[in-house]
């Protein structure tokens, strides 16, 4: 594994937490749906495990899918 | 995901002592969903002998119900040990476990330093602030 800062200059500064940002702004800045987060809080860590299931289902099933239409 | 981040997963890391005392144990809990290492080529089976020998540092397994990575330290916090004094219980619907704190977690992910850790690490960091409100 490669331990420090392994991103590019144009990512360097979200490492910083010195930027003057909130966490949440600098979440937002980088592209992060907060309501995401907000909406996980609102679940038991069992709940999200549950939601964690069903979201990689899915992603397993397009890609099956998408296998399907590359071999096609 | 026990923090609240919004990434999906699709394995399951623990840190663990590596000896062959524990590896039996891991190898034994295992055996029945056919483990493999799934960074050889071959994919080649987790066996008693090699739990045996205890020389790994780190397991990377493939297993019937998904992959499981057992690591022997964590960058940033160190082993089994120093891992076990920052981490918290988590009840999962009547199942006890141990999770690195969200403070634990950032220290982890900042030290691994990798491209896809800063997703993580400013969403735990995000986290941490909400929680503190």
């Amino acid at each position: 594994m490669i331990g420090g800062n392994t991103t590019g200059p144009e990512l360097e500064k979200f490492w910083c937490t010195d930027s003057g940002l909130t966490a949440a702004d600098r979440a937002a800045a980088y592209g992060i749906d907060l309501s995401l987060i907000d909406e996980n809080l609102r679940l038991t860590p069992a709940e999200r495990m549950e939601k964690n299931e069903e979201a990689l289902a899915l992603m397993r099933s397009l890609e099956k899918h998408s296998e399907c239409d590359a071999g096609a | 995901m026990a923090h609240g981040s919004s990434l999906v997963t699709r394995d399951v890391d623990v840190v663990c002592r590596m000896d062959p005392e524990n590896l039996l144990r891991l190898h034994k809990a295992t055996g029945d969903l056919r483990p493999v290492h799934r960074m050889t080529p071959e994919r080649l089976s987790f066996t008693r002998d090699q739990a045996e020998r205890g020389q790994l540092s780190n397991l990377y397994l493939s297993t019937d119900w998904g992959q499981l990575d057992c690591l022997g330290e964590i960058m940033g916090l160190g082993g089994y040990s120093e891992c076990l004094t920052r981490s918290e219980p988590l009840d999962l619907d009547g199942q006890k476990i141990r999770v690195l704190s969200l403070e634990a977690l950032i220290v982890a992910k900042r030290a691994m330093g990798r491209p896809r850790d800063l997703h993580t690490v400013l969403e735990l960091e995000a986290i941490r602030e909400r929680l503190r409100r």
